[in-house]
């Protein structure tokens, strides 16, 4: 019965509003109500009794009300979700977000100087060498023994890091953008596995990813697409989860210490509505890596069918694509064409000139 | 390559969050249990489940304090308020007196009615509660009327007078519309030495109650 109104109703709503928007908005409005009328002292059975005593009319106008509101504020959900993405990010405009910009920042700067491992290496040999410097120095038996314990220390660290460099290199592609774009960080883990994915295609190709990635959506085959809506839309509604639980446990918190209800169901719904968000948001972490992932594949595997589209010749090596991709962002950005391209013939593909 | 930062941040924004989380969750909780410290009445309760139509004694009640969100509206407070009435519906121990568990209050007469009797519920229409007029606390005169017949012409009607009515209750199983009892159920004091010649009369007699103006 409740699959054959899903899809009725899926044929007028997308299936993606309804998973991401509506069904959360039903269930956060139906659990705040319920907070308010246990918190007003209805009991079930008296909550009930009201209602069937309550004329047709006026039950229909209420079943109207709640869907209207549900509607509304998942449609207002639905609008918002880049500007919610954004917010998880970390792009923040708003009182004080600059003093907890910088403490996120400065946490994940450091962070990722843990996975800067040539700097790393280096800092450990330099400090390896500056003791071995002081222990042939050293004349004092004490100073000696402890420079000593030191140098090993600092040899056994050097060793533990040579040996991680295969996990912390995969943790730096996967979390963090390269160290060399340290002033890029995020003060979120959310985003940075996002800077990083938009970092990757200009790291590799010197591709400008927020210019090109509309362009090469356009040329990407359909399956490639599918798997990219699917792994935004998981991460829109982990994100829509957050977002909700994380209101709720503000809203009935507020609500519940204002009418002054037992401390017990205010701790429920204020760290309830917390851990829900909590777990939702490291659920949109998970979902965040695997659509990052499928952002670089996809430029990886496909930023030749755009050079294809634009009717120039691939790059026959990495230094002549790197300059072509220049050239291409030059010609968005500043509407300059290079003067040695040649377009292709759309109709004999594989025979046109070579550009630049 | 900038340099890494010289101090590390103590905390990342999600350290902060959980601990904000805790500080305003344990600040709300005490605030909570502080409030209802300072709201609480005192209130009269039953120290024992008390069954329903039991006349509740001095002895039956205790003092307790109690949060003002956790008392119903019309509570019943005072104890002299509560003693000598008697419940309509079982009472848990500990918990508020409402208006609504108890029966009227008594007079003396009504005390003296309630001496030595049984109580007794007879199923009864609309129009035998004289539209829902007929009240707990009120007194009518029970009749036993037997239809006239060839062999008894004359049958012999049966009265109780000055009855008191303890509790009126509606009859919630008619409303489903499953089964054609009455609507409602009028619990009655009948002395007890006429509980006998009571139930053996209600088998084949039909009943009218009636109120005096």
């Amino acid at each position: 019965m409740f699959d054959e109104v899903l899809k009725e109703v899926t044929g007028i709503v997308s299936s993606r509003f309804l998973l991401n928007a509506f069904f959360p908005c039903l269930f956060f409005w139906g659990l705040l109500g319920t907070v308010v009328a246990v918190s007003s002292g209805w009991e079930t059975t008296q909550l009930i009794l009201v209602w069937n005593q309550q004329d047709t009319t006026l039950k229909a106008v209420q079943i109207i009300g709640f869907i209207t509101l549900v509607t509304f504020s998942a449609s207002v959900l639905a609008s918002q979700a880049f500007a919610i993405l954004r917010f998880y990010e970390g792009y923040w405009n708003f009182p004080f977000s600059r003093v907890l910009r910088q403490v996120g920042e400065g946490w994940h700067q450091t962070k990722l100087d843990e996975l800067d491992i040539p700097n790393r290496l280096d800092r450990l040999n330099q400090q390896i060498q500056d003791q071995q410097q002081k222990l042939s120095n050293s004349q004092k038996r004490g100073l000696k023994q402890w420079l000593k314990w030191r140098l090993v220390g600092l040899e056994n660290e050097l060793e533990r890091v040579e040996n991680s460099q295969n996990r912390l290199q995969q943790r730096n592609y996967a979390a963090y953008p390269q160290p060399r774009h340290r002033q890029e960080i995020m003060p979120t883990r959310l985003g940075n596995i996002l800077k990083s994915a938009e970092l990757y295609p200009y790291d590799r190709y010197e591709i400008d990813a927020v210019l090109v990635w509309s362009r090469l959506y356009h040329v990407l085959p359909e399956r490639c697409i599918q798997i990219i809506t699917e792994a935004r839309s998981n991460l829109d509604f982990a994100l829509a989860i957050a977002t909700l639980s994380w209101i709720f446990s503000l809203m009935s918190g507020i609500w519940l210490l204002s009418v002054q209800a037992p401390g017990w169901l205010f701790l429920l719904c204020f760290w309830g509505g917390s851990v829900m968000g909590w777990l939702a948001y490291q659920s949109a972490v998970g979902n965040a890596a695997a659509y990052a992932e499928q952002v670089r594949v996809s430029f990886d595997l496909y930023r030749y069918e755009l050079v294809k589209q634009l009717r120039l010749k691939p790059a026959q090596t990495p230094a002549e694509e790197v300059e072509q991709w220049r050239e291409i962002r030059q010609l968005f950005y500043g509407g300059q064409t290079p003067s040695t391209w040649r377009y292709l013939d759309p109709e004999v593909k594989k025979e046109g000139s070579q550009n630049g | 390559m900038a340099e890494p930062n010289a101090v590390k941040p103590p905390l990342s924004l999600g350290h902060l969050f959980i601990l904000s989380n805790l500080v305003l969750g344990i600040v709300g909780f005490g605030y909570l249990h502080w409030v209802e410290g300072q709201s609480q009445v005192r209130i009269w309760v039953p120290n024992r489940d008390l069954p329903a139509y039991a006349q509740i004694k001095l002895t039956d009640l205790t003092e307790k304090a109690v949060p003002v969100r956790n008392i119903p509206s019309e509570t019943v407070k005072e104890a002299d308020k509560i003693r000598d009435r008697y419940t309509v519906v079982a009472i848990s121990k500990d918990k508020p007196i409402t208006k609504k568990q108890l029966g009227p209050e008594l007079t003396l007469a009504q005390k003296n009615l309630l001496q030595n009797t049984v109580l007794i519920g007879i199923p009864a229409t609309s129009a035998m509660i004289l539209g829902g007029n007929l009240q707990p606390g009120d007194s009518v005169d029970i009749m036993l009327v037997q239809e006239a017949s060839e062999k008894e012409p004359n049958p012999k009607s049966i009265l109780f007078e000055n009855t008191f009515v303890v509790d009126i209750k509606s009859n919630l199983t008619n409303s489903s519309g499953i089964n054609q009892t009455p609507e409602w159920v009028v619990v009655l004091a009948i002395p007890a030495n006429r509980q006998e010649e009571f139930s053996r009369s209600i088998s084949n007699r039909k009943v009218i109650l009636s109120h005096k103006l």
